[in-house]
């Protein structure tokens, strides 16, 4: 079920009441029952894998804690198998055997090797197996003790808001929280429905008015030319960032109406000032997860240089590949691994640049100069991370640096319009977050004529500005 | 009432939030429709007009093939009748019926020319187009059916009045701010690219007919014979070659023959194809391309009439008023 679907606009406030009013001991099934109904709605059958996996690491958790050491790492093997295995199964088995037909053939032996599956991606699926593997994880770490009640078990993976496209969450924040009893009240249900309609607006407003643009151009990349393929790339940062932190402020927020409370997902990502920093503000939980259960393990920067920057890259690579099976999003995760090893490198030679320039002596212009050129080189990895195929991203990346011209304006023009108002009033709303913190406020002014007024004004804008055909959000993919 | 029941605090605010949200609506709904209908330019001012203004003799639907192929000029100069070509871009076979249904209610043409093309085919998902009508949802009850295939909560959507003019805003003030007046009054617009495009086989996957379309299209004529409005079904050239027939088109063809309904079908017409000069795009004649078409229709039309003894019936056309019904 979309979270921009009408079915959403009934089930949530259906589920969402029967959960207050369902005594304490069993909201936990009226959770799980509702988390179920809302996987079903896309392929219903591939909610057995989730079962699958739940099951393995359920008793996986239990078996950690109950064992003795070596016996206790094997069993975490065992659960991260099941999990990788699923992934590389349903993600990553086709992408694999491409990539060896395509190696035979190059040493002019016959394709074909094996066969490929037909088989949709399972919805969510990198999303929810990684949540479900840093719960052995943290259960082997001696962090969470192993949950004894499967339906709470099955909640942590399966609680709907962020069951299929994150925040990936830790057991430590989250599990404890279904054992809890959460009673109705009146500001954090509406602060929650207050960050789901931020999250609507950012989705169905932004990102879906900007996606018109973006699939018009992306689509037949070789008929434009590189102005239009650049304006293309920076609706596309938009259109992403919108499009994902939307979903996470609609699960966030509808998690908090009930009482659960998801880690922050995003953090104004094109307000940061370096790579480094915009990966501490961007998709926090996935960032998190690989910090902590790949770059540390893989020794993280206390070992040698070379070996940092090698963990470095390593990381951003899987993080590319987690993405999607396809050498597109690969790339993405090296050129932005590429990026961070690049400024770890420059780091002095850019600070004295900077000093010669005087740039230090203005120091509001070089700070807007380091979002500047962090935001461009953010959005120029995205072109791999949108473009269908290598073919087209080299054609985007090379019509753009040789072939300026003039701009496709689209069907209408008042889709520029709208895309150019769209960006404009994000850019001040989320300034006004990053810098004026006790700026007057809306949303959550005291007064209540000025916030409902607000609430009023921003369904008025959903309605005439959003896009209600927008398709799914870019992450479901993943 | 803060320590009141948090229960019925909620529910008292949140129907506090929907009488404020419901009267807004209203209100700002009545606004745009005021000024949407004061648009006198564009496409959507277009549609206003064939909706509710539109009295001509011959109404030229269909997409933009209509709207670029027929020049309302030369109709009425070849035939004797006032025309208005109602084509739109993008749209189909459901935009010309709910239109076309929607002038009934007020008035009869006496003719309509009918282009078709793509209109049958599955390939084309047009449902989404439909929102070009959802303006006028509330006042023009007749093509309500349509506008609802675009989703099956398009009825429950339409209660929002700020809904039908869903990113109409820019383009209703934009139009009221600059007060414009389209230089085409009879609906055509001319393509005038010089640049002649290049021959090509165009082909697609999975090419079937739509159910749904075709029995739009049958409803469309079947009001015509009900109406008595005499009907033409028109394909206009086309520069280009299908790897794999049009079904649809095949269909249609088919369709007409049997039911004694004018059709001809110019989109292969050599005479065509060897002027690619004619042609602004694939699909589109330019405008000399578009003024020699409209002649040589209007030269079979006349040529139809008389065969099928309405000769007489013309003269009785030239300076006759269609028939009102209001």
């Amino acid at each position: 079920m979309l979270f921009n679907s009408f079915q959403f606009l009934i089930f949530f406030p259906v589920v969402t009441a029967l959960y207050f009013l369902l005594p304490h001991k069993w909201r936990w099934l009226h959770l799980l029952v509702a988390s179920c109904v809302f996987y079903c709605a896309f392929i219903p059958v591939y909610i057995l894998i989730l079962f699958f996996t739940i099951g393995i690491d359920y008793v996986a958790g239990i078996a950690i804690e109950n064992a003795t050491n070596p016996r206790r790492k094997a069993f975490l093997i065992v659960s991260l198998v099941a999990n990788i295995g699923v992934l590389a199964v349903f993600k990553y088995y086709n992408f694999f055997v491409g990539n060896v037909d395509t190696l035979l053939h190059g040493f002019g032996l016959a394709g074909n090797a094996l066969p490929f599956l037909d088989i949709i991606l399972p919805i969510g699926l990198s999303f929810h197996t990684f949540q479900a593997m840093s719960y052995t994880i943290e259960v082997y770490r001696g962090n969470q003790k192993a949950e004894r009640h499967l339906g709470i078990y099955a909640l942590y993976v399966m609680f709907y808001p962020q069951l299929v496209a994150g925040p990936i969450e830790r057991p430590q924040n989250v599990l404890h929280q279904f054992h809890e009893k959460h009673d109705f009240d009146n500001y954090r249900v509406a602060h929650g429905l207050r960050i789901m309609l931020w999250g609507y607006l950012m989705k169905v407003v932004v990102a879906d008015r900007l996606a018109i643009y973006v699939n018009a151009v992306y689509n037949n990349a070789h008929q434009h030319n590189g102005t239009t393929l650049a304006l293309a790339t920076i609706f596309f940062a938009f259109q992403i960032y919108c499009d994902f932190a939307g979903y996470s402020y609609i699960a966030i927020g509808a998690a908090e109406v009930m009482g659960i409370k998801l880690m922050t997902n995003f953090r104004r990502p094109y307000f940061s000032k370096s790579i480094a920093e915009f990966w501490s503000r961007w998709h926090i939980s996935l960032s998190t997860w690989f910090r902590d259960y790949l770059y540390i393990p893989l020794g993280g920067n206390r070992r040698s240089v070379p070996r940092r920057y090698f963990n470095l890259f390593f990381v951003f690579l899987v993080s590319g590949l987690w993405h999607g099976a396809n050498w597109t999003f690969v790339i993405w995760g090296a050129l932005n691994g590429f990026y961070l090893i690049f400024a770890i490198v420059t780091k002095d030679l850019r600070e004295r640049v900077a000093e010669r320039l005087g740039l230090l002596r203005y120091p509001r212009l070089f700070e807007a100069t380091q979002i500047l050129v962090t935001f461009l080189l953010a959005s120029f990895a995205w072109i791999f991370f949108r473009a269908s195929s290598l073919e087209v991203a080299t054609t985007v990346v090379s019509r753009i640096f040789t072939q300026p011209g003039r701009l496709y304006l689209g069907d209408n023009p008042a889709l520029l319009f709208n895309c150019f108002l769209a960006i404009a009033v994000l850019l001040l709303i989320e300034f006004r977050h990053e810098y004026a913190t006790g700026a007057f406020s809306f949303a959550n002014n005291r007064n209540p004529y000025v916030r409902y007024a607000s609430y009023v004004a921003a369904v008025t804008v959903l309605l005439l500005l959003g896009v209600f055909d927008g398709g799914q959000f870019i992450y479901f993919q993943f | 009432m803060r320590s009141g029941n948090p229960y019925v605090i909620f529910v008292s605010k949140a129907a506090l939030f929907l009488v404020l949200m419901f009267a807004t609506d209203r209100v700002a709904g009545l606004v745009l429709q005021r000024y949407f209908l004061k648009m006198n330019a564009g496409t959507a001012a277009a549609t206003t007009y064939a909706l509710d203004k539109a009295n001509e003799d011959l109404i030229v639907f269909g997409s933009s093939r209509a709207l670029h192929h027929y020049v309302p000029s030369i109709l009425r100069d070849s035939l004797g009748m006032t025309a208005y070509n109602a084509g739109r871009d993008g749209m189909t076979m459901l935009y010309s019926y709910a239109v076309f249904k929607s002038m009934l209610k007020r008035y009869t043409p006496r003719a309509v020319v009918l282009d078709v093309y793509m209109d049958f085919d599955s390939y084309r998902e047009v449902n989404d187009r439909m929102s070009a009508l959802s303006p006028h949802y509330d006042r023009h009850p007749e093509i309500r059916p349509i506008v609802n295939l675009r989703g099956p909560y398009e009825r429950i959507k339409a209660f929002s009045k700020l809904y039908d003019y869903n990113s109409l805003l820019f383009t209703i003030v934009a139009n009221n701010l600059v007060h414009r007046t389209d230089p085409n009054k009879d609906g055509y617009t001319p393509l005038n690219s010089n640049t002649p495009p290049a021959w090509s086989d165009f082909g697609f996957p999975d090419n079937k007919v739509d159910s749904m379309k075709t029995r739009y299209f049958e409803e469309f004529l079947a009001e015509t014979r009900k109406a008595n409005v005499e009907v033409f079904v028109v394909v206009s050239p086309f520069y280009g070659r299908w790897k794999i027939p049009l079904e649809g088109l095949q269909w249609a063809k088919r369709y007409c023959n049997e039911n004694g309904f004018f059709f001809r079908d110019y989109s292969q017409s050599p005479y065509y194809l060897s002027h690619r000069e004619w042609f602004s795009d694939n699909s589109h004649l330019n405008d000399t391309g578009a003024r020699i078409f409209t002649r040589m229709l209007c030269s079979d039309i006349k040529e139809d009439l008389a065969q099928r003894y309405i000769v007489s019936q013309q003269a009785t056309i030239p300076g006759s008023n269609a028939k009102h019904t209001d």
